[in-house]
C-alpha cells in the first residue's frame, strides 16, 4: 500500500467496480443468426433476417436488454446443413448469447449435435414435429408445431366444415409424413375416418394420379401437407379433376408465391397458419407500423415478419430473466410464461419447448386471391 | 377402382409421359450427331418455361411472342454451349462432352436461382376453359397440346433424319466422325445446328408444360432424369423411340400410384428403366446401332 492511505485504496476499489458494472451495462449482447440467404430456401430466410434487424433496432431504441443493447451477428448458411453447422461453431466461439435459426427442418436436425457441444441455445422456426423430440435441451420451438396445427385442421375440417371423414395428401419429406402421423393419431382420436391417403414427391410436378385415388375415395374434406412449387401444382390438378371437397393446407401452402401460381384453383382453399393477413393484432401494432412506414400503408405482415421479430424479443425477455448471464440464457428462455408477442403467447418450460399453443393457430382462406382470416385458436 | 378412375390414370399417364417424350426428343437430337448425351438438356427445358413466364409476366408481352422469344433464346443458348465449350473440346471423349453438359447444368440452374429465385413460375394454359369430360375422366386443354406438338416434332424429326440433307449428314456424323468429314459433310458446323435444335426443342418443351407442372430453377434434373430414361427405354437414337418410352414411363408412374403404396411412382419408374437397360440394353425398339450406343452410354 506504500503512501496511499487506506481509505483511498478503498475508493479504488469502489471505483474500479462501478467502472466494472457500468462497462458491463454497456457491453453488448451478441445474439447469432444463421439463416439462409442465398440457395432455395433464401426466399424464407432474407425476409426473415430483415425483421430481426427491425426487432433488434426497436429494442435498442427502447434501451436495449437492462440498458445493453443487441449486437447481432448474421451468417448466411446458403441453405445447406454443412454450412449451418459452421455456422453454429463459429457463433458459439464468437461468444453469442443464443442463435436464431436455421430455417430448414434438415438443417436444424444436423446442428442440434453441436447445441450439445457448445451448450448455446437454438430458436428454431420449423413446424416438424420431431425437432423437439430429440431429448436436445437446447433446442427451443418459435413457431406452431405441426402437433397444433394438424388437430386444427382436422378440428376445423370436422366442426366448422361438418366434415364425416377427410383424405390426406401429403409430401414424402420429413414434413409431410410426421404430420401425416400426427394427424392418423388425431383422427382417430376425434373419431374422423381417413378415407384415403396419398404420399407425394416432394418436387413432383404432376400430382392427377394420387388425386385420382383420393377423389376415389369420395371424402369430404381434404387435407394437403407439405411445401413448396408442387403445392400449386397439387392445387390445380385437384381443381381440373372436378374436386369439390374443401382443401385444408399446411402453413407449408399458406405462402403468396404458391396461391399466386395456383390462381383460381387456390380459391376458397382454407390454411392452417401463424397469423392473417389482413387483422393485426394489438401485439403486431408495433411490427406493423414499421413495416408500413418502410413498405408503404397497403403492406401487410407476413409469417416471416412476425417470426424473426418474435424471435429476438423471445431472446431480449430470457436474457432479462437471465439477468444478463451468458451461461443462464437456456434456463431464461424455459423461465417464459405467456409472452405476448406478433405470432401468439409464448410459453416455455423445462419439459416443453414447443412455445406456442394451439391458441395461436390461425385458419385463413384465400378470397379473391387473397388470405383472409377465418379463425384463430383451437 | 372403377373404370373412369382407370382411364383417368391412363390419361395422366399419356399426359406425363408426352412429357417426358419431349424431353427425350431433345436429347436425341444431340445423341444423333455428337453421341453425347446433353445432362443440360433439362435446364433448356427449364429456361424455356421460365423466360417465357417472365416475359409474360412482367413485359406484357402476347404469349406467342413471349415463346417465340424464349425459343429463340434458349436456341441462342445451345449455339453459345457449343461455341464456347463443346467446339473446343470436341476432340475430348464422349465421356468428357457429357461431364461438361453437366457443368453447364449446373451453372444455368444457379444462374435461374439467383435470377427469379425459388419461387415457382406459371402462366395460364394457351386455351383458356374447363377440361375436357371423357367417360368420367378429366383431360386438361393444355396436355391436349403438349401430346399434339409432341406427335407432331416426332414426325417432323423422322422426316428431318430420313429426307432432308442436313438431318442425314447429322446421322452421318455420330455414327462415324472422320468418314463424314472425308465425305466433306461440315461436322463442326452440323453438331452446332443440333444444339441449335435440342436447344429450341428443349424450349418448347418447357413452354408446353409450364402451364401443367409450373417452372421452377431446380426442376432441370428431374426432367432430363425422366428423359433419358424415356430415351433409354424407347431405345436411344430416334425420334419414335422416345416418344414411345416417354408414354411408357408416364403409364408405368400412373398404374404405379394404383397398386403400390404412394410415394414410389418415382422409384418404380427408374427400378423399370435399370430392368430394362439389363434385360434389353438397345431399348424397345432398338437403338441406331447397338455397338455404338452401349459405348455412348
Amino acid at each position: 500500500m506504500g503512501g496511499l492511505p487506506r481509505w483511498s485504496a478503498g475508493w479504488f476499489a469502489v471505483g474500479m467496480m462501478v467502472n466494472l458494472g457500468f462497462a458491463h451495462a454497456q457491453e453488448p449482447i451478441k445474439l447469432g443468426v444463421s439463416e439462409p440467404l442465398s440457395g432455395p430456401a433464401s426466399s424464407l430466410g432474407i425476409p426473415v433476417v430483415e425483421s430481426i434487424k427491425s426487432a433488434a433496432e426497436f429494442i435498442n431504441g427502447n434501451g436495449g436488454i437492462d440498458g445493453r443493447p443487441i449486437e447481432l451477428v448474421i451468417r448466411d448458411d446458403q441453405s445447406r446443413a454443412d454450412v449451418a453447422v459452421q455456422n453454429f461453431r463459429r457463433l458459439a466461439e464468437e461468444g453469442v448469447y443464443g442463435v436464431i435459426g436455421p430455417n430448414q427442418g434438415s438443417n436444424a436436425l444436423a446442428v442440434a449435435p453441436v447445441l450439445l457441444e457448445t451448450k448455446v441455445p437454438m430458436c428454431g422456426f420449423q413446424n416438424t414435429i420431431s425437432i423437439t423430440k430429440l431429448g436436445n435441451p437446447y433446442i427451443f420451438r418459435c413457431q406452431t408445431s405441426d402437433t397444433d396445427n394438424t388437430r386444427a385442421a382436422l378440428k376445423f375440417a370436422s366442426e366448422k366444415l361438418g366434415a364425416k371423414n377427410v383424405a390426406v395428401l401429403y409430401t414424402g419429406d420429413a414434413y409431410g409424413t410426421e404430420a401425416f402421423a400426427a394427424l392418423e393419431v388425431e383422427a382417430r382420436e376425434m373419431n374422423i375416418p381417413i378415407v384415403a391417403a396419398e404420399k407425394i414427391n416432394y418436387g413432383a410436378s404432376d400430382t392427377t394420379a394420387e388425386w385420382t385415388k383420393v377423389l376415389g375415395a369420395q371424402p369430404e374434406a381434404i387435407v394437403l401437407w407439405g411445401s413448396g412449387s408442387t403445392m400449386s401444382v397439387a392445387l390445380r390438378n385437384g381443381s381440373q379433376l372436378g374436386n369439390t371437397a374443401p382443401i385444408i393446407g399446411a402453413q407449408g401452402v399458406a405462402a403468396a408465391a404458391i396461391i399466386k401460381s395456383a390462381g383460381a384453383a387456390a380459391e376458397g382453399i382454407y390454411m392452417v397458419t401463424l397469423n392473417a393477413p389482413d387483422q393485426v393484432t394489438p401485439e403486431q401494432q408495433e411490427l406493423s407500423r414499421i413495416y408500413k412506414e418502410r413498405n408503404g400503408e397497403d403492406y401487410t405482415l407476413t409469417i416471416y415478419d412476425i417470426i424473426g421479430w418474435d424471435a429476438v424479443h423471445i431472446y431480449a425477455e430470457a436474457i432479462r430473466q437471465a439477468a444478463g448471464e451468458k451461461e443462464k440464457v437456456t434456463e431464461g428462455l424455459e423461465k417464459i410464461q405467456g409472452l405476448k408477442l406478433a405470432g401468439g403467447s409464448y410459453t416455455y418450460t423445462p419439459e416443453s419447448h414447443e412455445g406456442l399453443g394451439a391458441d395461436s393457430v390461425w385458419i385463413v382462406q384465400v378470397k379473391d386471391g387473397a388470405m383472409v382470416g377465418v379463425q384463430r385458436g383451437f | 377402382m372403377s373404370s373412369a378412375e382407370i382411364l383417368q390414370l391412363v390419361i395422366t399417364g399419356l399426359t406425363v409421359g408426352s412429357i417426358y417424350a419431349l424431353v427425350g426428343l431433345g436429347f436425341n437430337l444431340i445423341f444423333n450427331a455428337t453421341d453425347v448425351i446433353n445432362f443440360a438438356q433439362g435446364e433448356f427445358v427449364v429456361l424455356g418455361g421460365i423466360l417465357t413466364a417472365v416475359a409474360v409476366g412482367t413485359t406484357g408481352l402476347p404469349l406467342w411472342l413471349a415463346i417465340a422469344v424464349a425459343i429463340a433464346l434458349v436456341a441462342a443458348l445451345g449455339a453459345l454451349i457449343d461455341f464456347a465449350a463443346i467446339s473446343r473440346v470436341r476432340r475430348g471423349s464422349v465421356m468428357t462432352l457429357a461431364m461438361i453438359t453437366l457443368g453447364l447444368a449446373v451453372i444455368v440452374k444457379t444462374s435461374l436461382l439467383l435470377w427469379v429465385g425459388p419461387d415457382p413460375l406459371y402462366f395460364d394454359p394457351f386455351t383458356p376453359g374447363p377440361p375436357l369430360r371423357i367417360f368420367g375422366a378429366v383431360l386438361q386443354l393444355q396436355a391436349i397440346w403438349v401430346i399434339g406438338i409432341g406427335v407432331l416434332v416426332m414426325v417432323a424429326l423422322k422426316f428431318f433424319f430420313s429426307h432432308s440433307r442436313v438431318g442425314r449428314e447429322m446421322l452421318a456424323c455420330a455414327i462415324d466422325r472422320e468418314a463424314a468429314q472425308l465425305m466433306g459433310i461440315n461436322v463442326g458446323a452440323t453438331v452446332r445446328l443440333s444444339f441449335i435444335l435440342s436447344g429450341a426443342l428443349g424450349a418448347l418443351a418447357g413452354v408446353l408444360i409450364t402451364p401443367l407442372t409450373n417452372a421452377t430453377y431446380d426442376q432441370g434434373f428431374t426432367l432430363a432424369l425422366k428423359g433419358f430414361a424415356a430415351c433409354a427405354l424407347g431405345g436411344f437414337g430416334r425420334a419414335s423411340s422416345a416418344i414411345l418410352g416417354g408414354f411408357a414411363l408416364g403409364l408405368i408412374e400412373a398404374a404405379s400410384v394404383a397398386v403400390l403404396p404412394s410415394g414410389l411412382k418415382d422409384s418404380v419408374a427408374l427400378s423399370v428403366l435399370i430392368l430394362a437397360l439389363m434385360i434389353r440394353p438397345s431399348g424397345l425398339l432398338g437403338g441406331r446401332e447397338e455397338r455404338r450406343h452401349t459405348q455412348a452410354m
